[in-house]
């Protein structure tokens, strides 16, 4: 028999251990929230969230409405604030990375990636939902923001960063101004790697629950009120989670189905069918 | 005689993180010929070109000194994008955008500098720029593929089309044919002189024997300075400096 180096037989056992993890995780959230989400079919996208079972009795619709509408509009905020911010910091980083100001930007950035969401959150907190007095979604968006920023800037600094110079340097060469040969000419070159950036960063925030605990609240009803409190799902599967009603069992587990099938996977996997598409 | 000289290049020295790489060049190109720069790799062929059409403006690290004048006018007073519109460049590698069609390759400096007034009027610019690269026969049925599909010498031709496209008036090519194989540049060379019917080209090379094939002066730059300078027959007949012998022999 061929002998195997226990090292290598080591790194596959482990290997076969990590994705079985990754498979039992997203087999429990399927195994528990499917049933839950066909059980209840379309109302669960159109209803309110009903109130415990134990003072009113069995709801007459239950819904995840606010939570899914909740979660879309606030990572939606969240990006038309993070978009702008983030891409011109990447561009920032990658062709002035001389400057002072991109060098900070790049610390900045590395370092953003690496704080506790939660911090965020907290951060958000004192300065938008104290003096305002409130919870909001904006204050949620505002918070998810600060943690797609650094995905979205370090994604577009890279794919600028991956343009050879020469091509750059021929739009140059043809009186093109530097902005006009950033934003036009290289546009095509960037952007599978720009909107793999944005991608991702979506997916993070839409997972996120700790930065959106303190910053924007909670509601029964769907509101589209970006100034007032809203629901999300991951703030849901947190809230309904500890529950010790079995009806908030389970829309905890439909969440999880929604956010992780619905949401984050289909973003992670556009995002590698962007990349493999354009690569050339 | 000075309205014969498109270009005169003045004590020019530039200096790359501090160090010295053009010690002073001066030189003056006439119009309507080729002029060639020959030299041995590192000796600032390719520093001196960028100079002209001031590439090195977006590097920090580099110093550039003395004077270049265009037809007469002090590029380092112009406007930098007038100026890169006035002089063409081919690069030592095909550089075309990959990701554009080539009809798109050579329509974006037009339409940039909104040369153009219709769609018509910009069909035929990039049809008169492909034909001038000698490369429309052999891609005027498929003007949408991309550029990133052509072949390396394609590649290149298009690159000649892209820059002549903006009528510029002088042309510097920095070693156009070290990246392709016999039959390309032989294509390119072919392609260069006839050229110079429209436009001055300005052309670096590491091989003195295409400089004697295609250009109608020659300079030869070592070490950042001008060792000799003058027509071709000349510099390759009777070279004055020892060292242009040699060079010229392939001996340095």
């Amino acid at each position: 028999m061929r002998k195997v180096h226990p090292g290598i037989l080591a790194i596959y056992l482990l290997s076969f251990l990590a994705l079985g993890l990754l498979l039992w995780v997203l087999g429990a959230i399927l195994v528990n929230g499917l049933p839950v989400v066909l059980h209840y079919g379309v109302q669960l996208f159109t209803a309110n969230i009903p109130p415990p079972v134990f003072f009113f009795g069995p709801p007459p619709e239950v819904g995840l409405a606010p939570a899914i509408v909740g979660t879309l509009m606030i990572v939606f905020i969240a990006l038309l604030i993070s978009f702008p911010i983030g891409f011109l910091a990447g561009v920032l980083i990658s062709e002035f990375y001389y400057t002072r100001l991109a060098k900070a930007a790049e610390h900045v950035a590395s370092l953003l990636v690496e704080v506790p969401t939660i911090a965020a959150g907290i951060a958000i907190y004192w300065l938008i939902v104290v003096p305002t007095q409130g919870f909001s979604a904006i204050a949620g968006s505002v918070a998810l923001s600060l943690i797609m920023i650094p995905y979205i800037a370090l994604y577009t600094a890279e794919a600028y960063r991956k343009v050879p110079k020469l091509i750059k340097e021929g739009g140059l060469a043809l009186g093109i101004p530097y902005s006009k040969v950033l934003f036009k000419i290289l546009r095509g070159l960037v952007a599978p790697g720009v909107i793999t950036g944005v991608l991702i960063a979506l997916a993070k925030a839409a997972g996120e629950a700790a930065p959106l605990l303190f910053t924007a609240g909670w509601s029964n009803k769907v509101s589209l009120d970006p100034f007032q409190p809203s629901a999300s799902l991951s703030v849901l599967i947190y809230k309904f989670g500890f529950s010790s009603q079995e009806l908030w069992l389970k829309l905890s587990w439909a969440a999880s189905f929604i956010l992780v099938f619905m949401i984050i996977l289909p973003l992670i996997i556009i995002s590698k069918l962007v990349v493999r598409k354009h690569e050339f | 005689m000075s309205s014969d000289i498109i270009l005169k290049i003045e004590k020019l020295k530039v200096k790359i993180s501090g160090k010295e790489i053009l010690k002073g060049i001066d030189l003056e190109v006439p119009r309507g010929s080729i002029f060639a720069i020959m030299g041995p790799s590192g000796s600032g062929k390719s520093t001196l070109l960028r100079a002209i059409n001031r590439l090195w403006d977006l590097y920090p690290d580099v110093e550039v000194e003395g004077k270049i004048l265009l037809e007469g006018r002090d590029v380092y007073q112009m406007d930098p994008h007038e100026l890169r519109k006035m002089v063409g460049m081919v690069f030592q590698r095909p550089n075309p955008f990959p990701h554009m069609s080539i009809f798109d390759n050579v329509a974006i400096g037009p339409k940039m500098h909104k040369m153009v007034k219709s769609k018509e009027e910009l069909e035929r610019l990039v049809e008169w720029s492909l034909k001038r690269a000698y490369l429309w026969d052999e891609v005027k049925d498929d003007l949408k593929r991309k550029a990133g599909r052509l072949s390396g010498g394609q590649q290149q031709r298009l690159c000649i089309a892209r820059a002549i496209a903006l009528k510029p008036k002088v042309l510097l090519m920095d070693e156009p044919t070290s990246a392709l194989d016999v039959v390309s540049t032989k294509r390119i060379e072919e392609n260069i002189v006839e050229l110079k019917k429209e436009f001055t080209v300005l052309i670096v090379t590491h091989n003195p024997q295409q400089a004697a094939r295609i250009s109608d002066y020659v300079a030869f730059i070592y070490d950042g300075k001008v060792v000799e300078v003058g027509p071709t027959s000349e510099i390759f007949t009777r070279p004055k400096h020892e060292l242009t012998e040699k060079y010229v022999l392939g001996k340095v």
